[in-house]
């Protein structure tokens, strides 16, 4: 296995793990941590695209693609995050309905 | 030196796949963020051995920096306060109750997810993972070149980084707009530090202070460098900002006064990178071209002009929006709504 397979797979894996964590682990924080963790899959898939075993050179589109993705991704966290915030200090309890469940 | 560098290479996946796994089956959340950040390290590793060094630059300083010292803050911000409303990172109705961070058992016990949605989870990531793996091997694989090829039209495009060349000219209008989502989360962020108190100024202890006083010029340094270096080889504006903006979050860590987005030279800063770019956008039409049209033998001067004006723009809108998860009148905005 060449490299770009090796992180192909791990990327891959990665978005699996990811995407899990989002559906089944309750915290939200620890949801927004799960996304970022399978975003960080689909870099590593789209880069590892990049690198084929013959072409010489390698293609750039897909790693400025990540550079912005990345870029991206942390202003997205950014904002759930503050949503978060809003929600965890809100002074009004939640309901019972809206709580996560665990 | 192959075989040695697939070992490495395996190894480093497996770290990867583990770190990433702890991370979000620990139960401690502040455990889990610092995995999240080592994460990010051993990802930069993973972008270097892709040979993306643009891609290693950014996910260093923010991918691992930025977004942790974020998450961190958010930890800090909410911890106890949320403890009776929301459920914390152990199944509610569990054989323990509440137990607190600092008390985190390790081992496997400390896992966070009860036994059957443990099952569901690791179905779930097979699930995904197996399918995804099957397109995504063999496509590395392929032997097929890219479809379009950068290295003939370089060139034309005024700098001769393939991912500077990208990103500022064959597909600058990803670029602008990514400016635009940046712009909007700032937005959101925003509203929160419009009555921004004043940061306790002592928090930093002599040995950060003094670790400042050293690195701080440094990251300016860096970042100059990186940017300047951008046109030929990796880095660029992106990098550049981010790393002028980790150093902007340590010296807010360590007492310096933040910027606010109600001060006029920081409004100025703020959109100045957008302006520029949609300037050179602009003066593409003038001259009789298209939209974000940039040709030689004026398209290194203008990539670096927007690049420069850029980074300061995108440095302080990471520091506004580390800023907006750490501060504390979103209690009191919330509070008073609640006390109307």
């Amino acid at each position: 296995m060449m490299a770009a397979q090796i992180y192909g797979l791990a990327g891959a894996l990665l978005f699996g793990v990811g995407l899990s964590g989002v559906c089944f682990c309750p915290h939200p924080l620890r949801k927004i941590l799960a996304v970022n963790l399978a975003g960080s899959g689909v870099f590593l898939m789209l880069v590892a695209s990049a690198r084929r075993q013959t072409a010489e050179s390698i293609d750039p589109i897909p790693q400025a693609l990540v550079l912005t993705g990345i870029v991206v991704a942390v202003s997205a966290t950014a904002m759930a995050l503050v949503l978060y915030r809003r929600l965890a200090t809100s002074a009004a309890p939640l309901d019972e309905a809206e709580r996560p469940r665990g | 030196m192959t075989i040695r560098l697939q070992i490495f290479d395996a190894v480093l996946v497996l770290t990867m796949v583990a770190i990433a796994l702890r991370a979000l089956l620990i139960r401690d959340l502040f455990q889990s963020i610092v995995l999240f950040i080592v994460f990010g390290l051993t990802l930069t590793i993973a972008w270097c051995r892709l040979e993306a060094l643009d891609v290693a630059l950014a996910e260093a300083a923010i991918g691992a920096g930025l977004t942790g010292a974020l998450l961190l803050n958010t930890l800090a911000a909410t911890r106890g306060r949320e403890a009776d409303r929301l459920t914390e990172n152990e199944p509610r109705g569990g054989r323990e109750q509440a137990v607190t961070a600092t008390s985190a058992p390790t081992g496997p016990s400390a896992i966070s997810l009860r036994p059957t949605t443990a099952i569901g989870f690791v179905a779930t990531a097979i699930l995904v993972a197996v399918p995804l793996s099957m397109v995504v091997v063999p496509f590395a694989r392929s032997n097929e070149a890219p479809r379009i090829s950068i290295e003939q039209a370089l060139p034309e495009s005024g700098v001769t980084n393939p991912v500077t060349a990208v990103l500022l000219n064959f597909r600058a209008y990803d670029t602008l707009l990514e400016v635009f989502v940046l712009f909007a989360a700032v937005i959101a962020v925003s509203p929160a530090t419009l009555s921004a108190r004043e940061y306790p100024t002592d928090i930093g202890g002599p040995v950060l202070r003094a670790f400042i006083r050293f690195f701080i010029p440094l990251t300016v340094l860096v970042a100059a460098y990186v940017l300047w270096a951008g046109t030929k080889a990796p880095g660029g504006a992106f990098q550049a900002a981010a790393i002028l903006a980790a150093g902007s979050v340590l010296l807010i860590v360590s007492g310096a006064n933040p910027p606010s987005p109600e001060q006029k030279r920081w409004r100025v800063l703020l959109v100045s990178g957008l302006a520029m770019f949609l300037l050179v956008g602009w003066s593409g039409i003038v001259v009789g071209g298209q939209f974000l049209e940039i040709r030689p033998p004026w398209a290194g001067p203008l990539i670096l002009l927007i690049e420069t004006v850029l980074t300061g723009s995108l440095a302080l809108i990471l520091v506004l929006l580390f800023r907006g998860t750490s501060l504390d009148e979103l209690e009191h905005v919330a509070s008073r709504e609640v006390t109307k």
